[in-house]
This record gives structure tokens, C-alpha cells and sequence, in this order.
């Protein structure tokens, strides 16, 4: 099963190499709007008054003192890198060249995504189901992995199969065997949670809280 | 010198703190040891019950007969040799018996020797139910005695070659043959399969006296013994028994090195107290003995600073502190352990350095400025830098290979270091990327951040899968199978798919509505979806650079009203089901979980991450107030400047993810995250207050095999939790909820919620 990992990461790597949407320039054109009181300078840290301007830069304010707006139109990206996060887990995508893209050119991205997670679902729904009936769960997971719901409808229509490896609805794992306990009239052995003797039919005191009732 | 052999100490130390007393040996494929054709199984290979045991005899031998040469008929030399007769030894020998291979099994003392061990009367568990006994040994749940006597008949209804009083000394391979050497005799054989548990090696104290007769290290007929003077040392549940059982007759110190009783079964902490309020034991803590002579034990106790020594007087004493790897035995064969560092950590830091050198020389050619600590070296051309480059990773992978694992540090720090170095931002990046790397690895006319983000994706989905068939689907468990479909499809949606494109096209199409959408201020800025998940302070650009109202509610809604009632229902579950770094550790991260630092040193630093969110706070109150208070304006962006660089960079990439192959995958979810900490101590309030719903639970059915502490990713020693049946939860550990102690339990004895016992 290993293999089928490795192909689907290949599948993967292929449809990511494959699929390159081309990012596009955006135009230079800055929108501008009046300072607020205490906003500073992104170039000298002065404070702004009512004859300095603000531009909007891909959505942030950019402060400027007048006199500073050709050294920040001389390089925009490195002022206004500090306006922008970054780190290890997000940044602002994709920020390099400031370019913005188009949803339309990408769309083969954004359908592998989509394919990707309802494959993942489909499987998370075919495992699920695999192992509540003790089926082979890894086979029956990758059924719907790669089929998806056509996947998980076969899946549903397999018989469980018989015998002890099945789930009682409800739980979460095969149920536990005990030591079983001798019934005091006859000796024969019980389940610890069994409230009758299989044997004789006595009373029995159960010893422990069956698992299928803990989980009421 | 000196110092710098101290310092290795140290961080060898710290890289080792994940397997401490309960490192296995290295292996490879099939069970395979670094020794080719010496296979180990059962208990020594990690096999925590007989069932496992048994099966993983019966597929060694499956594996080796499926080999060209399993089968030689070669009078002088068995197919394969098989030390230790337990459970894993017997099913492999009848299974190299029924494919006709040359078989032979060697026993140091008696058939299932561990078992026989078993206190009286002890019932053997059959678990974990999901899965049927593999091969033809025996295997029910039944009384200790039943099993070894159908035991018995199995190996003499199948004539079974096995020769008991016949320990293995010695063992070297030669062309091709293993030479096995007893007390008894030499015997020679192709391939040989190491089946010795772990049981059969008492620890020792190491002290004068030690030797003397009257000292033992196992527990013989406890009921021998009237009216004596006796010594129990130890503090573990086989002590704890014997020292019970023996102060029925007899008058028992029982001295622990610790100041509680940590580890031990419920059942036997109440029969203790019992014997001790009755005066039959008195318990010496915090104690270590010092010396044994003729009928005397001298023990020192702390007090306080400072120790007492003190004489008692004994007939007899018994050191029951558990058994011990067999290192040494394993050792003297060549086995290697699999966290084992041998190396050297000064070779492979030069060989890692020169890398980055080669890289910077190789860099002019880019854009770059050549240079080491600023010193230029323009001088060199930069076809040099890049043969340097490469001699300096082929070196580190070279080493490596022969097993320097400092080597294999080298070039994981290497690669991380790179990726995030570069990603911190074009023109931006760490020496010696500077200027030239973020353009570098920009493919396709994709910023590098947007392959990273694939890269991390593609890792997670990949390694998901293997993580999700290894907990969820070969362990039956439903639990462990939509954990990793959560974690996934979380990092896919709300981590790659909104960020990169789903956002762009709400806007575009005006899902968000027209005034939203024409609003420059929220349509322009994507990057802020990730404050749909990545709460605060984790994320605390949600406040930061003028963002649009909506992202301002929700960010105040998230952090303070959603997860506190996340938190309430299920602890830091957040951690292993949504979280993108959790995320990464879990799958990425799952093959090395084992190794994750333990004990009780390793929990103590977990206070390391109160700082980085008490860091987080007060950059945060700093940058909203910097427009009122003019004069904090420089030290506003200070602290974000650090705390970009420290914690979003080093913290949260380079470091913990250079350390997931040595450490586990949780350091900085651990160690460093805020927002771990601030749910961690939400969680840590309402477990207190008794609000939580969030606890795992134990049964009596404990066998203190280790498979959940070993598995825990954030070091948590389940073990002395379910020993006691106590119950976890976040009063007193860091528990993220994953679940996997659950899972890992061969002997179902942990859940989530409501005990399940019902006396
Ligand atoms: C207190 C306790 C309770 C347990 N309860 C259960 C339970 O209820 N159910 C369950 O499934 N599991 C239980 N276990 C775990 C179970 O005992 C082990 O999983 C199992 O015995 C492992 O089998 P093995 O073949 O790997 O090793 P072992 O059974 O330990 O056998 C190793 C054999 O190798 C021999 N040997 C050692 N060194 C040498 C040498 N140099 N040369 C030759 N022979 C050597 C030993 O004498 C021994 O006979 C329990 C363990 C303990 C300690
Ligand atoms: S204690 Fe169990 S559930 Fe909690 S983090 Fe550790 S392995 Fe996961
Ligand atoms: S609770 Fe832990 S130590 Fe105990 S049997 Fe389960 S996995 Fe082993
Ligand atoms: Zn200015
Ligand atoms: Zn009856």
C-alpha cells in the first residue's frame, strides 16, 4: 500500500508542476485619501499634517510626508514591506513583485484543490465506513480517494463482513475481552458485564459497565 | 577543549532527551537491524503484547523465506537461528518449520521464560481484540498457567528444535555466516532473528556490595521468607509487590530514590498504604542506597539540602529497579540504537557552514554580495562557490550515510534554514541568500512563498496519508482517521486554497457583496484569511496595518469568545485537528513522534512559551498604540522586528522543523507557540474549575508497556497516569488531545470522556 502513496504524492507533484497559472503586473496608479490624526511618515517617521497624503496600497494605508513621495514611487516594495507579515507560516501571496492574480488564469489550481479535498473526504467517509463494517480499511480508502463519491457509493453497498471484527454502532473501537468471571451457582463462565448466569440464568453482580453502555 | 567537549555533552544530551531508558535498536525494513540478515522482534523491537510479538515472528520468517537463498541444504549451517524462546521466538520457529527451513531456537532459561515470570495465576490478555493471533502458536485470553501448558503441547506436537538452559554470548558475522556462540557450544547460521525481550536484564545499582549473596535482583518464592529483616529498593509495580507481599511475614524498608510513588497500579498503591498504616512497611524516600555489607544496608536520605546516612539492619535485600535494555548485550554484537549520536558534531557544523560559504561565493553571479561576517569574497570566482556547495552536502549525506548523525542535522538545518532564510522576503532573505534567493526559487513567475506553500501542502497531504493509514486505517480506528482528514483539509482550504485563490474570487464575483468587495482596503489584502483560522497571537497581523472592520470582529470574536468555547469542549484539540504547524508536525512529523523529550526536565521548560506570548502582547498593545503615542512609534516597530525574526522565522521554522527528525514534530507547538499557551491555560482554568469536558480516562488493564508515553508527541508520561487510573487532562499536563495514546494502547485501556469502570 506504500506504492499507493508514492503514486498518488507523484500524481500530486505532476499536477503542481503541470499546473502553472501565469501571474499578471498590476498597474502603478495608487488611489489616495486624506491622513488621520498620529499617522507618520513610512519613509521619515514624521508626523503628517492636512497637506500630506496617504496612498492606498494593496489595501494598507501608506502615510507620506509630501516631500517623500518620490523617494517612496522610487521603490514602493521596500517601504512597504513593513506594512506586510511575514514569517514562516503566512506571508502575503504573492507579494514578490507585487503582482495580484487573476482567478481565471489559475483555474487549474483551484480545481485540483477541490478535487484534492473531496478526494480526501470521500476517503475519510470510505475508510470510515470500511472499518465500522471490517472491511479492509486501507483498500476501501483509497477506493474513494481516487474515485470519490462513485467510490464511496461502492463502498456502501459492500456487505459487512462476518464475525467479531465489526463495530457496534456508537463505538469507537472493537470492544474489550475481560477475564471472564465463574458464576457462583453452576461455575460456568460469564462475561464480566453479563447480568445472568449463561449457564444457570442466576443474577449476577456485574463486575463492569459493558462497553457499548459507557458510551451512553 | 575541554569546554567544547562539555558543550557537546550538553546538546548531545538534549537531542537524546526523547528515548532515554527506552531506546530501541535501529531498524530497518522487515526488522531488519544494521547488521543485514540479524533480524529482532517481539518486546526488544517494540512489540508491546504477546500478540504483536507473535506476529511479527511470523511475518520475519514469511519476509526471509521469500528471500533466493532462505533454503539451503547446508548440514553445517541453519537457514535461520532464533535466540529466546517467547512469544515472538516460538511463532517464528514454527513457521520456519512449516516452510522447511534449518531451523533452531536457543533458550537462556526455560520455555517463555518472561511468562513464566508472571506473578500466579495472573491472566493473560489476548489484546487488542481488532486483530486474530498470526501463525500456529496459541494465543486466548487465559490464566498465565493454561497458556504456557498449551504452550507446551504446541512444541512438542510440532517437535519443536528448541534448547533451553542455552543463553547467547556471542555473535559475529563472516562471509556471509553468523557465528553463534553459548556456553555450550558454536552453531552457524545464515541469518538470525533476535527474540530476547526486554525482561530478561535487571537493572543494577552499581554499588559495594552489590554482589553478596544475600542481595538479589529477582523476586524467588516471596513465601520462603519469616520473621526477617528485608530490603526492598525500588519504587515501580514489581517492587511494590514484593515488598507487599513480603511484609506478610516479615518486617520490609522499602527505599525509593523519589519522593512519591509515581508509576505504580492503584491496586497496589491501596494495598501499600494498607501494609504501611499496619507498620509491616516502612517506606524510605528520596533515598539511595549506598553500600551493602554482611548484614547491613546503608542508605543516605536527602534532607533538605543536605544527606543523613543511615544503617539498617537486614537479612536479606532485594533490588527490584526494573530491567534495562539490554544495551550492552546488544552492543557487544554491533546492534546499533536508533537514536543513537555518534559523529562528530564539529565536522559536520564546518561541513554545514562551508555549504552556505559555497552559496554566497556562488550568489555574485545573481546579484549577490559574496561575504562571511561581512568579510568580502568577491575574490573567488563563483564556480567555486558552487563546487564548494555541492562537496559540502555530498560530505554531510556521505558521512551521514555511514552513520554520523550529526551529519544528517547538518543538512536538515541546511534545507530548512534555506527555505524559510529566502522566504522571509525578496531582498530580504538571510546570509547568504541575500538579494538573490527569493528570485531564485520564484519558478514559474511564482513567488517563493506561493511554492512553499505548495511544498508544505504537498508534505502534509503526502505524509497525511501515511499517518492517516498508520493510526486510522491499520489500527481500526475512526478516531485517527478523520483527525488526519481534519488536518488536511483544513491546511488545503484555509491555508492554500482561500489565501491563494478563494478569496480572489469572492471578491472577483462579489460572493462578499458589492460594497465589499469594492473596497480596496478588504479586497486587496487576501493574505488576511488566514485570521480566519490563525487566531491570536498566533496571527496578530489580523489588528496590525489597517485592516477592514470585518477582519477586526472576527479577530476579536476568534480569539476570545470561539476558541475559549473550543477549549472548554476539547482542550487544545485545536493543536491536532486544525492548526497548520500542528498540522505539519502530525504528518510530516508522525515517523519521528517517538522521540519527542521526555520527563519531567522536558516539561519543566514548556514554561518557554509564556515569554513568547508575553512578548506577543506587548508588541501587539505597542503597535495599536503607537499612532496615540508618537514617541513609542520606534519601539513599536522594534518589537515586531524581533518578533518576526524570533519567533515567526527562527522559533516557528528553522529551528523546530530543522528538529523534527531528532526531536519530534512538536517542538514549537511545545515549547514556543502563544497561542498553545493561551489555550493551555484557558484549558488548564476550567479542568481546574472542574468546567472541562476534555480528560482522558484509564481502565485496570495497564500492563506498563510504554506505547502511549512513547507515542505522545508533546511527551506527556501517559503511562503513570493510567497505571494509577488517573485521570489526564490539561490540570496537569499539556495534552493536545490527539488521541494517539488511545490509539497506540494495545491494551485498550485509555479513552477519551467517562471512566468506564464501575466500581
Ligand atoms: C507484568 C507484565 C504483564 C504483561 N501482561 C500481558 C498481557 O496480559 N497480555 C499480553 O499480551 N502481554 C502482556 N505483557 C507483555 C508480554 O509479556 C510481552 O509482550 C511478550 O512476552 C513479548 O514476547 P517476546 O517473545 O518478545 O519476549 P519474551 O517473552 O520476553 O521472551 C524472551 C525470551 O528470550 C530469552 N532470552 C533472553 N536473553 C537471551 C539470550 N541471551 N539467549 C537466549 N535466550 C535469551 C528469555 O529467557 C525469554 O524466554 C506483560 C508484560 C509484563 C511485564
Ligand atoms: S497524552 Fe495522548 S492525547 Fe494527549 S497529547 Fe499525548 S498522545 Fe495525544
Ligand atoms: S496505558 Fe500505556 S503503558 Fe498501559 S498498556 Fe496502554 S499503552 Fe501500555
Ligand atoms: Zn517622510
Ligand atoms: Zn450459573
Amino acid at each position: 500500500m506504500s506504492r499507493a502513496i508514492k503514486g498518488a504524492f507523484l500524481l500530486l507533484l505532476v499536477m503542481l508542476v503541470g499546473a502553472s497559472g501565469q501571474a499578471q503586473d498590476r498597474n502603478e496608479g495608487y488611489k489616495t485619501v486624506a491622513p488621520r490624526a498620529g499617522e507618520r511618515c513610512l519613509v521619515c517617521r514624521a508626523p503628517l499634517n492636512e497637506t500630506d497624503l496617504v496612498l492606498l496600497v494593496r489595501g494598507r494605508r501608506v502615510p507620506l510626508k509630501r516631500a517623500m513621495v518620490d523617494s517612496f514611487m522610487r521603490d514602493p516594495d521596500a517601504f512597504f514591506s513593513e506594512l506586510q507579515p511575514k514569517g514562516a507560516l503566512f506571508h502575503e501571496s504573492p507579494g514578490a513583485e507585487g503582482s495580484e492574480v487573476s482567478v481565471e488564469t489559475s483555474s487549474s489550481w483551484l480545481t485540483f484543490g477541490i478535487y484534492a479535498v473531496s478526494a480526501l473526504l470521500f476517503a475519510g467517509l470510505s475508510g470510515y465506513r470500511a472499518v465500522s463494517r471490517g472491511l479492509p480499511a486501507v483498500s476501501h480508502f483509497f477506493i474513494g480517494l481516487l474515485l470519490h463519491l462513485p467510490g464511496y457509493l461502492y463502498v456502501l453497498t459492500r456487505p459487512a463482513a462476518a464475525g467479531q471484527n465489526r463495530i457496534p454502532a456508537g463505538l469507537g473501537k472493537v470492544p474489550e475481552t475481560r477475564p471472564p468471571v465463574p458464576c457462583h451457582g453452576c461455575g460456568s463462565e460469564n462475561h464480566p458485564a453479563a447480568r445472568e448466569c449463561s449457564g444457570c440464568g442466576k443474577q449476577l453482580e456485574p463486575v463492569y459497565a459493558s462497553d457499548v453502555s459507557r458510551l451512553t | 577543549m575541554l569546554r567544547a567537549q562539555s558543550l557537546k555533552t550538553k546538546i548531545v544530551e538534549i537531542l537524546h532527551s526523547g528515548s532515554g531508558e527506552n531506546e530501541r535498536p535501529l531498524l530497518r525494513k522487515n526488522n531488519e537491524s544494521n547488521i543485514p540478515g540479524l533480524f529482532i522482534i517481539g518486546d526488544l523491537a517494540g512489540a508491546p503484547v504477546i500478540k504483536y510479538a507473535m506476529a511479527q515472528g511470523h511475518e520475519v520468517i514469511e519476509h526471509i523465506s521469500s528471500l533466493n537463498d532462505a533454503v539451503v541444504n547446508d548440514k553445517d549451517v541453519f537457514d535461520v537461528l532464533i535466540i529466546g524462546a517467547g512469544a515472538s521466538g516460538l511463532n517464528a520457529a514454527l513457521q520456519a518449520k512449516e516452510r522447511g527451513m534449518r531451523y533452531v531456537v536457543l533458550e537462556k532459561n526455560q520455555i517463555a521464560n518472561t511468562i513464566e515470570n508472571f506473578p500466579e495465576g495472573k491472566w493473560v490478555y489476548a489484546e487488542p481484540d481488532s486483530q486474530p493471533p498470526k501463525g500456529k502458536l496459541w494465543l486466548d485470553g487465559a490464566s498465565k498457567e493454561d497458556l504456557i501448558q498449551n504452550w507446551r503441547r504446541i512444541i512438542k506436537d510440532n517437535k519443536l528444535d528448541v534448547r533451553v538452559q542455552e543463553g547467547v554470548e556471542g555473535l559475529e558475522k563472516a562471509g556471509g555466516v553468523f557465528k553463534v556462540r553459548t556456553a555450550k557450544a558454536e552453531y552457524r547460521a545464515r541469518r538470525v532473528v533476535l527474540a530476547t525481550g526486554q525482561r530478561g536484564n535487571p537493572r543494577k545499582l552499581g554499588i559495594p556490595g552489590e554482589e553478596r549473596e544475600q542481595v538479589y535482583h529477582r523476586l524467588y518464592s516471596p513465601r520462603k521468607y519469616k520473621n526477617e529483616n528485608i530490603l526492598v529498593v525500588g519504587g515501580g509495580n514489581s517492587a511494590i509487590e514484593a515488598a507487599v507481599t513480603l511484609s506478610q511475614q516479615n518486617k520490609v524498608y522499602l527505599s525509593y530514590r523519589k519522593g512519591e510513588f509515581s508509576r505504580i497500579f492503584k491496586d497496589n498503591d491501596a494495598q501499600l498504604q494498607a501494609q504501611i498504616k499496619a507498620g509491616q512497611i516502612e517506606p524510605i524516600l528520596n533515598s539511595e542506597i549506598t553500600s551493602f555489607g554482611e548484614k547491613e544496608a546503608t542508605v543516605a536520605v536527602a534532607d533538605g539540602r543536605s544527606q543523613k546516612k543511615r544503617k539498617l539492619a537486614i537479612d536479606h535485600a532485594f533490588v527490584l529497579i526494573g530491567a534495562d535494555v539490554p544495551r550492552a548485550f546488544l552492543k557487544s554484537l554491533g546492534i546499533r540504537m536508533e537514536n543513537e549520536w555518534q559523529g562528530s558534531l564539529l565536522r559536520s557544523t564546518l561541513l554545514t557552514l562551508a555549504g552556505f560559504v559555497g552559496l554566497s561565493v556562488f550568489g555574485a553571479k545573481l546579484g549577490g554580495s559574496p561575504n562571511l561576517l561581512g568579510w568580502d569574497l568577491a575574490f573567488m570566482p563563483d564556480w567555486l562557490g558552487m563546487a564548494m556547495a555541492i562537496v559540502s552536502l555530498a560530505g554531510l549525506v556521505a558521512t551521514g550515510a555511514r552513520g554520523d548523525r550529526f551529519a544528517w542535522l547538518g543538512l536538515s538545518f541546511f534545507i530548512w534554514y534555506t527555505i524559510y532564510g529566502v522566504k522571509v522576503g525578496n531582498g530580504e532573505e538571510f546570509w547568504p541568500f541575500t538579494g538573490w534567493g527569493y528570485k531564485l526559487l520564484s519558478f514559474l513567475d511564482r513567488p517563493w512563498s506561493f511554492w512553499y506553500t505548495v511544498i508544505y501542502t504537498g508534505l502534509m497531504t503526502g505524509f497525511g496519508l501515511q499517518a492517516l493509514k498508520r493510526w486510522g486505517l491499520e489500527r481500526k480506528d475512526r478516531f485517527q482517521i478523520w483527525r488526519f482528514v481534519s488536518l488536511v483539509s483544513f491546511q488545503w482550504i484555509f491555508f492554500f486554497l482561500i489565501p491563494e485563490y478563494l478569496f480572489q474570487a469572492a471578491v472577483q464575483y462579489q460572493w462578499v457583496g458589492e460594497k465589499l468587495a469594492s473596497d480596496p482596503t478588504f479586497a486587496e489584502q487576501a493574505w488576511r484569511s488566514y485570521g480566519i483560522i490563525y487566531a491570536w497571537p498566533l496571527f496578530f497581523y489580523t489588528f496590525f496595518y489597517n485592516p477592514h472592520q470585518i477582519w477586526i470582529v472576527w479577530g476579536l470574536l476568534l480569539t476570545f469568545v470561539v476558541i475559549p468555547v473550543f477549549v472548554l469542549f476539547n482542550g487544545k484539540r485545536y493543536c491536532s485537528w486544525i492548526c497548520g504547524c500542528g498540522g505539519l508536525a502530525e504528518t510530516f512529523g508522525d515517523r519521528w513522534r517517538h522521540l519527542a523529550p521526555k520527563g519531567k526536565a522536558a516539561v519543566k521548560l514548556e514554561w518557554m512559551s509564556l515569554i513568547v506570548l508575553i512578548f506577543a502582547a506587548v508588541a501587539t498593545v505597542l503597535v495599536l498604540i503607537k499612532d496615540i503615542y508618537g514617541a513609542l512609534y520606534s519601539t513599536a516597530d522594534l518589537s515586531i522586528y524581533i518578533y518576526r525574526i524570533c519567533a515567526d522565522v527562527w522559533l516557528v521554522g528553522i529551528l523546530p522543523v530543522t528538529l523534527y527528525p531528532f526531536l519530534g514534530g512538536k517542538i514549537w507547538c511545545r515549547y514556543w507557540c502563544p497561542l498553545a499557551k493561551l489555550m493551555g491555560l484557558q484549558s488548564k482554568l476550567f479542568s481546574k474549575l472542574k468546567w472541562s469536558r476534555f480528560k482522558i480516562v484509564a481502565n485496570d488493564k495497564c500492563i506498563g508497556c510504554y506505547e502511549c508515553s512513547r507515542n505522545c508527541q508533546v511527551g506527556i508520561d501517559v503511562m503513570s497516569y493510567a497505571l494509577k487510573q488517573e485521570v489526564l487532562d490539561n490540570a496537569t499536563s499539556s495534552c493536545i488531545g490527539c488521541g494517539i495514546c488511545v490509539t497506540a494502547c494495545p491494551m485498550d485501556t485509555l479513552s477519551f470522556g467517562s471512566q468506564n469502570t464501575m466500581q
